[in-house]
């Protein structure tokens, strides 16, 4: 493997992810009031699901690209970078601020999913950072067979 | 060991969904629909 290359190939799946994704959620408020409707009754409770949703496939674009460079760092035989990434992205932003929305904005399940957003896209960030270093591609040269299950 | 700091995010993950399942729960507009889906509703 080259250091700090992975094939275009290997992108492309995850790219039509992101794509699909964002187009989900552009297209939501067409297709998320007929499904929630179909379990649910109550207007709110429909609008509020189709906030999660809305939400949630933007953070999950997000998602799709650290768990897309996470492979990368497991096929190299290096984790360090998927655990730097977790504890960054949720112990020092999502889990801090949960708590802060808990207490001071009780009631508002929006800003919850708001926070799991962010989160995500600060996970991607650190990730992508850690990638661009490629410290992990040389690193398992050396390494990956001192590691074991 | 390079299983550790995997087992330790999945850890992280797990956490995650207790903590937000909790809040979620813990609202008084919390009500179920009487399918097994927690529906949250400001009503």
């Amino acid at each position: 493997m080259q250091q700090g290359c992975i094939r275009t190939g290997a992108l492309k799946l995850p790219a039509a992810l992101c794509v699909a994704a964002m187009a989900l959620a552009a297209t939501s408020s067409l297709w998320v009031p007929p499904v929630a409707g179909a379990f649910v009754n109550d207007a709110e409770t429909i609008a509020n699901a189709l906030t999660y949703v809305h939400i949630m496939l933007v953070a999950n674009s997000f998602l799709i690209v650290t768990y897309t460079l996470n492979g990368v760092f497991e096929g190299a035989g290096i984790t360090w970078p998927i655990l730097l990434g977790g504890l960054a992205s949720y112990g020092v932003v999502e889990f801090p601020l949960l708590f802060i929305v808990y207490i001071w904005f009780p009631g508002q399940p929006d800003l919850l999913w708001l926070v799991v957003a962010l989160a995500a896209a600060v996970g991607m960030l650190i990730t992508l950072a850690l990638f661009r270093l490629g410290a992990w591609s040389t690193a398992q040269k050396d390494d990956a067979l001192h590691y074991t299950l | 060991m390079i299983g550790l700091p995997i087992g330790l995010v999945v850890a992280i993950y797990s956490l995650e969904n207790v903590i937000l399942a909790n809040i979620v729960l813990d609202y008084s507009i919390a009500v179920s629909d009487g399918f097994g889906i927690g529906a949250v509703s400001l009503v």
